[in-house]
């Protein structure tokens, strides 16, 4: 078995595979999302570029085990030129085609589509296998084999784009304060309560009053917040109140949250001092400061040519992923949150 | 054959033990609002969604340079190379937070500092002209400028580089010596600290 010769990673300095694997690069990190181009096309242009020099990559890494155990041969490399593209294409069909597959191989590499219309990029193997053909057919001259840092280079760059996709859309979750007890009868009105506003400058508090008896008329004494024994007053008080009808009112709270947060102070309560037909009342609950649920991911809009896309109907909003609860922030409708029973895991900043 | 072999294991494995990481600071931040005005549907029980307040980086990598050109002395222009060390430092920040499954962490756009060595170069007298540089980033093109300082013959000038990711172009004036136009490839590894803006 004759050894050969032929320079590691020479594969990837070809003009065509440098130029599949600028394109991949370009296109993952600049076109996909930007608007410039419409999703299918970004998403074919990956697959395309991507099975156009995957091979060669997979090649190189297999040329150099080969060589690295002293295994390094012309057959050898004759082989895998053939063997690269293959599996190349193999393994995209797999992917394209079999959920399993997909979500095994999703998991490690980032998200993919399972959409058979895909499959039209396979032909660019032919591309790979046609440049593999001609580097093991005859080993290039050794007297002027590219740069070795150049073949470093190119084997880096091809290694980091096939491992870079893009980012997943996601829709962030954030933390936000939630009160205990939302209901409560005040003297001649009954008050209910919410969290309306929460994020690192404070909260804002809303209250909806609505008269149980005729002729109530409520006027706001003090509310105040405390949060992990530090007390925070409302920003401001609303005027006093004639309940004809239901009245809707809002309290600021401003106060360094995100510190509260990052320090772990998430445990606080609210307090309401109001007279109701002149004699005093008082509403006082505790509040929690949670994040119910991960982030989100929001599933791609389909191919227009995939079974999904030529279906049409009006598209729906971007859904959650199946068997995660829905956050309180996300937009109505949304059903009642989950029983909360422990915290889920802080995954990200 | 053996030195090369060992040579390719010890930089996949330094390769990998340096990687591409990040430390979070602070974890699921809450998001921005504006407290002291009510939310648009004061009727709707829910908590209005904030804003995302995105993210600082600061960055601190460190990794080779490669470069390739010419060389322009005394009337005189000949092919040029340099290879050496590069160190950097930059503060960023990104409109967006990250998500655990983003892969590489980097700002959108950073302000920072640079230095590095040409510690191989055509010469091969000892070490050559070593740099520091201010670097602006935006999205994946650096563009950078700094002075050049060879320690040997204390030959210095002007130094200026615009990269696109890893790829650059740098030109290098020495005083009394001459210009260098370089193109080249930097590989380097980062670890990344980030926080909730």
């Amino acid at each position: 078995m004759r050894s050969s010769t032929a320079p590691l990673g020479q594969e990837l300095t070809q003009p065509l595979a440098l130029t599949a694997v600028g394109v991949l690069a370009l296109n993952d990190h600049v076109l996909k999302g930007a608007g410039l181009l419409p999703a299918w096309l970004t998403g074919k242009l990956s697959d395309v570029a991507g099975l156009a020099f995957f091979p060669l990559l997979l090649f190189v890494a297999a040329d150099a085990c080969l060589w690295l155990f002293g295994l390094r041969s012309h057959t050898a490399r004759r082989a895998l030129a053939i063997a690269s593209p293959v599996a190349t294409a193999l393994g995209f069909s797999l992917v394209k085609l079999h959920p399993a597959v997909n979500a095994a191989v999703g998991a490690v590499w980032g998200p993919m589509l399972l959409d058979v219309t895909d499959l039209v990029a396979l032909p660019a193997t032919l591309v790979a296998r046609a440049l593999l053909r001609r580097s093991t057919r005859r080993d290039i001259d050794p007297s002027s084999p590219p740069p070795k840092g150049l073949r470093a280079a190119a084997v880096l760059f091809a290694a980091a784009a096939s491992i870079a996709t893009p980012a997943p859309q996601m829709r962030r979750n954030y933390p936000a304060w939630e009160l205990a007890t939302q209901t409560s009868r005040v003297g001649c009105a009954e008050l209910t309560a919410w969290v309306s506003k929460s994020g690192k400058q404070g909260l804002g508090i809303t209250l909806e009053l609505v008269s149980i008896e005729h002729g109530c008329r409520v006027e706001f004494d003090a509310a105040e917040i405390d949060v992990g024994g530090q007390r925070v007053a409302a920003l401001s008080l609303p005027p006093a109140l004639s309940l004809e009808a239901p009245q809707r009112v809002y309290l600021p709270f401003a106060f360094d949250n995100e510190a509260a947060w990052n320090d772990g102070r998430r445990e606080g309560q609210f307090r309401l001092a109001l007279r109701a037909r002149g004699a005093p009342e008082r509403f006082r609950t505790r509040m929690t400061h949670l994040r119910l649920s991960p982030h989100v991911r929001v599933e791609r809009e389909p191919h227009p040519l995939s079974p999904e896309g030529i279906r049409g109907g009006p598209r729906s909003a971007p859904s959650a992923s199946p068997g995660l609860p829905q956050s309180p922030l996300v937009p109505e409708p949304s059903p009642p949150p989950p029983e909360f029973s422990q915290p889920p895991p802080e995954d990200a900043p | 054959m053996k030195r090369p072999r060992s040579g390719v294991l010890l930089s996949a494995w330094l390769s990998l033990g340096v990687g591409c990481a990040h430390t979070h600071l602070d974890h699921n931040a809450p998001g921005h609002i504006d407290v002291a005005t009510p939310p648009e549907d004061l009727a709707a029980q829910k908590t209005e969604l904030p804003e995302d307040p995105g993210e600082r980086l600061l960055v601190l990598s460190a990794g080779a340079f490669s470069g390739l050109g010419w060389g322009f002395y005394d009337d005189d222009v000949r092919t040029d190379w340099a290879v050496g060390p590069e160190l950097g430092l930059a503060l960023g920040q990104n409109p967006r937070s990250h998500y655990e499954d983003d892969f590489f962490l980097e700002p959108r756009s950073a302000l920072g500092v640079r230095l590095g060595l040409n510690a191989l170069d055509r010469e091969q007298s000892g070490l050559g002209p070593a740099f520091g540089e201010i670097a602006y980033t935006e999205t994946l093109v650096r563009l950078s400028g700094g002075w050049a300082w060879d320690p040997g013959d204390a030959r210095h000038g002007p130094q200026a580089t615009l990269a696109f990711g890893p790829i650059y172009a740098r030109a290098t004036h020495l005083l009394d010596t001459g210009t260098s136009l370089h193109l080249g490839v930097t590989i380097s590894g980062s670890h990344t600290w980030v926080w909730s803006q």
